[in-house]
């Protein structure tokens, strides 16, 4: 499994990942910025949206399409 | 059983109960939070049981193993999936309902005054989850050099590298006015215990219009349409929550303006913990017996046991 990187974080597990997401999204903290290509990028948060209820895939959705 | 024998039971359990009034502790905390100084559902979150997540949340409590339409048979759980209050919990995030203590550092240092201040409006849910102290690594850990106002949400904590905050509470200082203490703390708390934002709930969000919220939020945050969408305008997916309709002066409700909503009405943020915010929250996390329970349970055990013979005098013990 791929290391997943955050901007200004580091190395993150996907369980932090995920619990940075939904505090983005339900807390008002800050938004995670992945590090990587597009691909990689979009291959994290496929992960993401397969493990998330349908609030997490509606964010990866929308974070796939920026 | 000897009479003895129910005396000394009698006696053990009142030992027992003052034990814990004047200690501030029981045997009922658990974890291994009970350790530090002076002082951890159904939503579709994690779906493998094999993955950390899934396990953590299933190690502080059972209810939140993850699920497709899970519902523990629990009538506890059903009552509460039943129960006419509002405060959504994202249920994956929930501590359970044992009482527990979260330990709580700071990221910088930051005087003592300060400190029991933060921590005070932290326990001004009054439930059974309480924030304590440590001067070691806490579970939940404060830092006023970030930027915002923030928490991560219930059990997620434990998933935050301990080199970072899980609560950011910008630049609050002994100056900063009570006012902000109760609106600000008091909601990061909230969500430490697991409740995200009201406003995010899908009764209030129909009630704003997007095209006026893309503006406002442009205009004051700086917010692109997708984040408006994300922060404003996705509702909480019902099947995720457990709670009834939203309240719009819960503490954990957001204030929005007039100019944004369809009605041309403000949504009204909580200034401070309601009555309900407070009711749900003890619901779901029961607090400890109240004095006048605890006397009462042990007014009945003497008078049924010991009638007037005892003569222990055993009510100062419970004093506050």
């Amino acid at each position: 499994m791929k290391t997943i990187r955050l901007i200004g974080v580091g190395e993150v597990t996907l369980e932090e990942l995920e619990a940075r997401l939904s505090a983005y999204v339900n807390a008002g903290a800050p938004k995670p910025i992945l590090e990587g290509t597009r691909e990689e990028k979009a291959e994290v948060l496929q992960r993401v949206a397969t493990r998330g209820d349908a609030q997490m895939r509606a964010v990866v959705e929308s974070l796939l399409k920026e | 059983m000897a009479e003895i024998d129910t005396l000394r039971d009698a006696l053990s359990r009142i030992s027992e109960i003052s034990r814990e009034a004047i200690s501030g502790q029981g045997d009922s905390y658990s974890g291994p939070e009970a350790e530090v100084e002076g002082v951890c559902t159904p939503k579709a979150l994690p779906l493998h049981l094999q993955e950390r997540a899934a396990r953590t949340a299933t190690q502080v409590n059972p209810m939140n193993a993850p699920m497709f339409g899970f519902v523990p048979d629990d009538d506890a759980f059903r009552e509460l999936l039943s129960d006419p209050l509002r405060i959504a919990v994202l249920t994956s995030k929930y501590w359970g309902s044992s009482r527990r203590r979260l330990s709580v550092s700071f990221m910088e240092s930051t005087p003592s005054e300060l400190r029991n201040r933060i921590i005070s409006h932290l326990n001004a849910w009054q439930c059974g989850i309480q924030f304590v102290h440590t001067s070691g690594t806490g579970q939940v850990r404060i830092s006023r050099e970030t930027d915002g106002y923030w928490s991560y949400l219930g059990t997620d904590i434990l998933h935050i590298a301990t080199s970072r905050p899980t609560m950011s509470l910008q630049r609050f200082s002994m100056s900063t006015p009570d006012r902000e203490y109760r609106r600000v703390i008091r909601h990061e708390g909230g969500h430490t215990l697991g409740f995200p934002h009201e406003h995010m709930r899908r009764e209030l969000v129909a009630r704003i219009d997007p095209e006026k919220a893309y503006a406002y939020f442009l205009r004051t945050q700086g917010w692109s349409r997708t984040m408006v969408d994300q922060q404003v305008l996705t509702p909480l997916d019902e099947r995720s929550i457990f709670a009834t309709p939203a309240d719009q002066t819960s503490i954990m409700c957001y204030q929005l303006p007039a100019e944004i909503t369809r009605d041309e009405r403000p949504i009204v943020g909580g200034p401070d913990i309601n009555g309900t915010d407070r009711t749900f929250a003890r619901r779901i996390y029961p607090p400890a017996p109240s004095f006048d329970e605890r006397r009462e349970r042990v007014d009945v055990q003497v008078e049924e046991q010991f009638s007037d013979e005892a003569g222990y005098s055993y009510e100062p013990v419970f004093a506050d």
